[in-house]
């Protein structure tokens, strides 16, 4: 007799997804709803209007930020990419004890807090920071450099440190489960290494890097503590631009229109990436 | 699966690649060090006897970890994180647990609860904690940590330990539970005798710590709810 699966699944289920239901589903539709009141000085109140999405498109400022966003985080993705396969393909060849203490070395600073990863650059970048003392140490500049902190740069190399684990643990998920007798066939048939990867590894791997990709990008794209940390005025992403209007300008119903326009450029994302693969694989790094 | 190193048909492609490899080596060295120089640098500069964040070495002192211990607020911080960082992983592991079990049958709607589950992940960090905000904002409920809070932590630590969980908990060995039954065990004893000793403990045990993981980098909510 075979076994059927313990419990009734509606029973099982309603708990999680009332939940999410509750907290997840009806809070994102309610934003939605909100994107389309106005808020005015004297709080927001019930509307139908577009007045928020037009200045959301129609403002330099606001547009300009998102513009901005997209293209740091596509550069944080890029760089975070090609910093980290070497990484993953150097784990998957690793044996025994080499491994253990590689992977163990990668994931370590990773249970530090974000803010934490964050953080240290100031003290390494700042005016009286260690990079300046060495290149002043060193006598290669005569004053500190103040441009260090607080731009875009500061911006890209944190978040490019805050995130790599998420690209490089899918990546070395997914050349791990590569047939590694492909590889010595293709080696012992005389293909070089270049070609080895170029036409062995990285197809076989692909789902690693798409699943590395879009986690690291769309962390970027909703970055806020990294920005606000080391981006200055000259730094700061859409993130902070929406959290302003919660914290700072108390403009509600102009935050949502920009909240739904980030979630709207999320799921167009990774309806573009369902076509390809399950969504889910994303997170099980192309598993 | 054959363990020979790749590329030993001849001595030359070898020489190759040990070069190759070599270099991969000088590369990982240099990606650990700019891995690690930051974060030790921190700790060093924690003990740094000058008021500011940074070089020059000032000397050795401890103030700032006394000034940290004397600090009740900062202590206060510690303790709600930690709490917080607890209840939300016990609340989420049990509905992703269920939400697993609930998994193993064949039920209508399978993928879309499925889209539901991660649909946390999916939305943008600061998202999820900007509607929440706009939530509890209008339902006048005043943020507080357990229940603004949390709800926010279980929700982005939830799909997380689902999919820890569920590949688990799915590829269980049935003969397993069908012995136990053949046996007279009654299903919920199969259950938390069977399935939670051997499968599910493993996984729920690091789905724990886990979302705990996911959790601390959430400092965006906190910040915003």
């Amino acid at each position: 007799m075979a076994v059927k699966p313990i419990g009734r699944p509606a029973w099982l289920l309603a708990p999680g997804v009332m939940w999410l239901f509750v907290f997840m589903i009806i809070p994102v539709a309610f934003t939605v709803v909100v994107s389309f009141w106005s808020s005015g000085y004297f709080g927001t109140k019930p509307d139908f209007t577009f007045k928020n999405y037009l200045k959301l498109f129609q403002s330099p400022l606001y547009s300009g930020q998102l513009i901005k966003t997209l293209r740091i985080s596509l550069e944080v993705t890029v760089l975070s990419l090609v910093l980290s396969y070497p990484i993953a393909y150097l784990l998957s060849r690793a044996r025994g004890a080499v491994k253990l203490v590689m992977l163990l070395l990668l994931f370590l600073p990773f249970w530090a807090s974000y803010v934490v990863r964050a953080f240290v650059w100031l003290p390494i970048l700042g005016r009286h920071g260690v990079l300046n003392s060495l290149l002043m140490g060193m006598g290669l500049i005569d004053t500190p450099i103040d441009g260090l902190l607080y731009n875009e740069g500061a911006v890209l190399v944190g978040l490019v440190y805050v995130y790599t684990l998420f690209m490089t643990l899918p990546i070395y998920l997914s050349i791990e489960r590569i047939d590694k007798g492909l590889i010595e066939a293709a080696a012992d048939l005389g293909a070089r290494p270049f070609s080895i990867f170029w036409r062995v590894l990285l197809p076989l791997s692909w789902p690693g890097v798409v699943s590395g990709c879009i986690m690291v990008f769309l962390l970027t794209m909703s970055a806020y503590v990294t920005p606000q940390l080391l981006g200055g005025p000259k730094g700061i992403l859409y993130g902070n631009v929406i959290a302003s209007q919660f914290l700072g300008n108390n403009d509600w119903a102009f935050g949502a229109a920009l909240a739904v326009a980030l979630v709207v450029i999320t799921v167009l994302l990774f309806m573009l990436v369902g076509r390809k693969m399950k969504i889910e694989q994303v997170f099980t790094g192309g598993g | 699966m054959s363990t020979h190193s790749i590329g030993v048909a001849s001595a030359q492609p070898r020489r190759r690649w040990n070069g190759y490899q070599t270099a991969l080596w000088v590369y990982a060295a240099v990606f650990f060090v700019f891995l690690y120089g930051p974060l030790l640098m921190i700790v060093v500069l924690s003990f740094n006897d000058s008021r500011t964040t940074g070089l020059p070495w000032k000397g050795f002192t401890l103030q700032w970890y006394q000034s940290l211990i004397g600090n009740n607020q900062l202590m206060a911080a510690l303790g709600n994180s930690i709490y917080v960082g607890a209840a939300a992983a016990v609340i989420a592991t049990f509905l992703a647990l269920l939400l697993g079990l609930a998994f193993r049958h064949n039920f209508r709607g399978k993928r879309l609860v499925l889209y539901l589950i991660i649909t946390p992940i999916i939305i943008p960090g600061i998202i999820g904690g900007v509607v929440l905000l706009i939530f509890f904002g209008y339902l006048g409920i005043r943020p507080s940590l357990f229940t603004t809070v949390l709800v926010a932590h279980v929700n982005w630590v939830l799909p997380f330990a689902f999919l820890t969980l569920y590949p688990r908990l799915h590829n269980f060995d049935k003969s397993l539970e069908e012995a136990a039954m053949d046996l007279g065990a009654r299903q919920w004893q199969v259950f938390l005798q069977l399935r939670s000793l051997l499968s599910a403990c493993p996984s729920t045990s690091s789905s724990g710590p886990c979302s705990r993981l996911a959790r601390s980098a959430r400092f965006r909510f906190s910040s915003m709810c």
